[in-house]
């Protein structure tokens, strides 16, 4: 055989084992989650029907004070068909502080017609957490808007920019030049995207338990809700692989119980609650 | 400002029992009800600074039939829709349309829709606009809790950022608490709650309602699964906490209408209610006072007069649409059904009764809500035709037939008689007790007088 064939060959090989290998790892995944929990399919059935469509991303290594983390948004309304929309969360930390920038595109347009250039629900913003024990916030940016795809110009004036602070127990908004002011009351205040880097935390910490306030989309605040460290679940494949998961649950005050997996890697991998999930990208 | 009608915010949530909001304990003091286990601080401030009625009902306890009436004012099959998926008779006008002839105001509409045709959310532009309205698309998952933060957040920003004089009506059709729907096995296949305390939630789900074995023999009964306890209170508690995301999203328009310096009525309501595990029952498509009875808030400081819970005056989805052209300035479409609820609302002496009633659960069931009492019959249908209606080709919508005499409806001997004052929960038929025959003959006559010989079908549903 000639060298260059032998090449081209070898390359066209080696490049198929590793889709072969993420696409049935995909499918062992699908498999060995069923089988681990068969009592208990609600949660997995819907990671199970978006598995016919996902492949897990494999990773060297993560770094957990500083790193990409993109993700696909699924909603079992239409599971199967195309992701509801994407999530992309960058945190890079500077000494004491982490800054968090996220950016939330969520499918707006009918999806009955095909259009050329569909209407997006587009949230993004950033986020300034101090690092003590646990990410404390302390300001917040962001804005939101509906508009097409192509365009930055909001649809029908659906812009919105909120600008907050921390103040003690006290979170001061402003919006439109309007200000308020919400008191959380427990001990701890998060918000509703960093709770992926909180989870990996105490993934990482083995922290079993956390009540906390949460920001909700940047304006709103939920009082009471709670992350609980409920079991380790370890997934086989190949010869001598693995991924191993760490499930923590939010329940409380304005949340369908939501599930974070995090990965042997360190990351948040899915996001499973009521209707909706994210599955790391 | 001086001489400018007010603008109008109608907020439409969908699912949601009377009982689920909070500031309602007093009313509902059974710790089985929705208000004890859950926090809506945002809903509960429109009820201490608003006008709530507790004997409020939609029309027809299921989404796009409730809708159809609801913006326009008529019965179920004046428009037409007396089941989902048909659509509004084209020859009736929507609000939206009514206000565009009628009246000198902006309207959009933002969330689902769901009286036109098999789809729930308007497109911008094309066939699935509604017509009447401009539209800010929000996606097609039908899902509150993919859709709703995104009518929220789109509509309060338009709320806060539109200086136009010319006043506005807008809609705000919230998904929460329908999610619950997909709990459902039984209805949605695979989709399955929970088999066990599996978030290990404990005490924190509430206990199953005093009538959730009590059951009666229906010829028609919807909407019954057969849980196991558990998954009976898995299924509260997430519906629950539904609740809680609705309140939450009302609240970001609330806040947006306040940072306004101009008037803004704001109107609370929902197409239905849900069966909250009460006779066993999920969901709606059934007369019982769960599916039945929904909120309806008016808010309007200065004008609308504040925490004021009336459980005095009958009201209806009906109610609405009069009432919204009464604080409009413009007289209400021909053959309005309902009656305007400005002057109650404010106060004032109303020259309109409010004592009666009646519901429309799809082309086989009417109830009678008059007094005390709630009378429900059902009807048998025996014509010769296969199906009342046909499908287009297209597969998108379906068109009635009309009548033509092969039709028959038949009563049925399952009626149903409640004493709702004594009997709130709905536990024991009066209809067969020869004590009540007297009242069942009065409440025949109400339906005959109120409904069968006031009522227009329609003629034509091929319109989405």
């Amino acid at each position: 055989m000639e060298r260059k064939t032998f090449i081209r060959n070898s390359i066209l090989l080696g490049c198929s084992m590793v889709v072969s290998l993420r696409y049935s790892l995909a499918s062992v995944i699908r498999e060995e989650l069923l089988r681990l929990n068969p009592g208990n399919h609600f949660e997995l059935l819907k990671l199970y029907r978006i598995f016919e469509r996902y492949e897990f991303p494999l990773t060297d290594k993560f770094d957990r004070g500083s790193y990409d983390l993109s993700y696909q948004a699924w909603n079992m309304y239409n599971s199967g068909d195309r992701p509801a929309g994407s999530l992309m969360l960058e945190k890079r930390t500077n000494g004491r502080m982490n800054r968090f920038s996220f950016h939330i595109i969520r499918n707006a347009d009918n999806g009955q017609v095909d259009k050329s250039d569909p209407f997006v629900y587009d949230v993004k913003g950033e986020i300034i957490a101090s690092l003590v024990q646990l990410p404390r916030l302390i300001s917040w940016h962001g804005s939101s808007m509906i508009r097409r795809r192509s365009s930055d110009v909001p649809y029908l004036m659906t812009n919105r920019d909120i600008e907050g602070s921390v103040n003690g127990h006290n979170l001061v908004l402003t919006e439109a030049g309007k200000t308020k002011t919400m008191v959380y009351h427990g001990n701890y205040l998060n918000w509703k995207w960093g709770i992926i880097d909180l989870v990996q935390l105490m993934a990482e910490q083995s922290n079993n338990s956390l009540r906390l306030s949460v920001l909700d989309e940047l304006d709103m605040l939920y009082q009471d809700q709670s992350l609980v460290f409920r079991n380790s679940e370890e997934l086989k494949y190949g010869e001598s692989e693995s991924l191993a998961f760490k499930v923590y649950d939010l329940t409380g005050d304005g949340v369908v119980p939501t599930s974070y997996w995090v990965d042997n890697y360190g990351r948040v991998a899915f996001i499973v609650s009521g209707m909706e999930a994210y599955m790391i990208h | 400002m001086k001489g400018k009608k007010p603008n109008i915010l109608i907020i439409i949530s969908d699912q949601q029992n009377i009982d689920a909001i909070a500031a309602y304990k007093s009313q509902f003091k059974d710790k089985a009800y929705h208000c004890h286990w859950i926090k809506t601080p945002h809903m509960d401030k429109l009820v201490y600074k608003g006008y709530s009625f507790m004997e409020s009902h939609c029309v027809n306890p299921v989404s796009g039939p409730a809708r159809g009436s609801l913006f326009t004012g008529r019965y179920s099959v004046e428009t037409g829709m007396f089941r989902n998926n048909i659509g509004i008779d084209k020859l009736l006008p929507n609000m939206g349309q009514w206000f565009e002839s009628n009246a000198d105001y902006r309207r959009l509409y933002c969330g689902k829709w769901h009286a036109g045709g098999m789809w729930s959310y308007p497109d911008v532009e094309g066939p699935r606009k509604i017509p009447g309205f401009e539209t800010i698309p929000v996606g097609v998952t039908a899902t509150g809790d993919y859709n709703d933060f995104q009518v929220a957040g789109a509509l309060s920003g338009f709320i806060r950022n539109n200086t136009d004089d010319k006043p506005f009506l807008a809609v705000a059709g919230l998904m929460n608490p329908h999610d619950i729907c997909y709990w459902i096995p039984v209805l949605w296949g695979e989709r399955l709650v929970a088999e066990d305390d599996h978030f290990n939630l404990q005490d924190k789900r509430p206990p199953l309602p005093p009538n959730h074995d009590i059951d009666f023999e229906e010829p028609f009964a919807h909407s019954k699964v057969d849980y196991t306890t558990d998954q009976w209170k898995n299924y509260l508690y997430d519906y629950q906490r539904m609740i809680e995301r609705l309140d939450t999203d009302i609240g970001r328009l609330v806040e947006a209408v306040e940072s306004r310096k101009d008037d803004t009525l704001i109107i609370v309501t929902s197409d239905h209610g849900d069966g909250a595990a009460r006779h066993k029952r999920v969901q709606k498509w059934h007369p019982f006072e769960q599916a039945v009875k929904v909120p309806l808030i008016f808010y309007l400081p200065g004008k609308v007069k504040e925490h004021v819970i009336d459980d005095t005056n009958i009201v209806t989805g009906l109610d609405i649409m009069p009432t919204v052209c009464d604080f409009a300035g413009i007289p209400s479409p021909p053959n309005c059904r309902g009656n305007s609820l400005k002057d109650i609302v404010e106060g004032k002496p109303s020259s309109t009764k409010h004592d009666l009633v009646i519901c429309e659960i799809l082309n086989t069931t009417r109830m009678v809500r008059h007094g005390d009492f709630k009378y429900v019959k059902h009807y048998r249908y025996s014509g010769d035709r296969e199906k009342p209606f046909v499908r287009k080709s297209d597969g998108i919508s379906e068109k009635f037939v009309q009548c033509d005499g092969r039709e028959r409806y038949e009563v049925m001997d399952k009626s149903l008689l409640f004493n709702i004052k004594e009997d709130p929960w709905e536990t024991t038929n009066l209809a067969d007790d020869p004590e009540y025959s007297a009242i069942i003959k009065k409440l025949d006559e109400v339906l005959a007088v109120d409904y069968e010989q006031v009522v227009i079908p329609g003629t034509n549903y091929d319109r989405n």
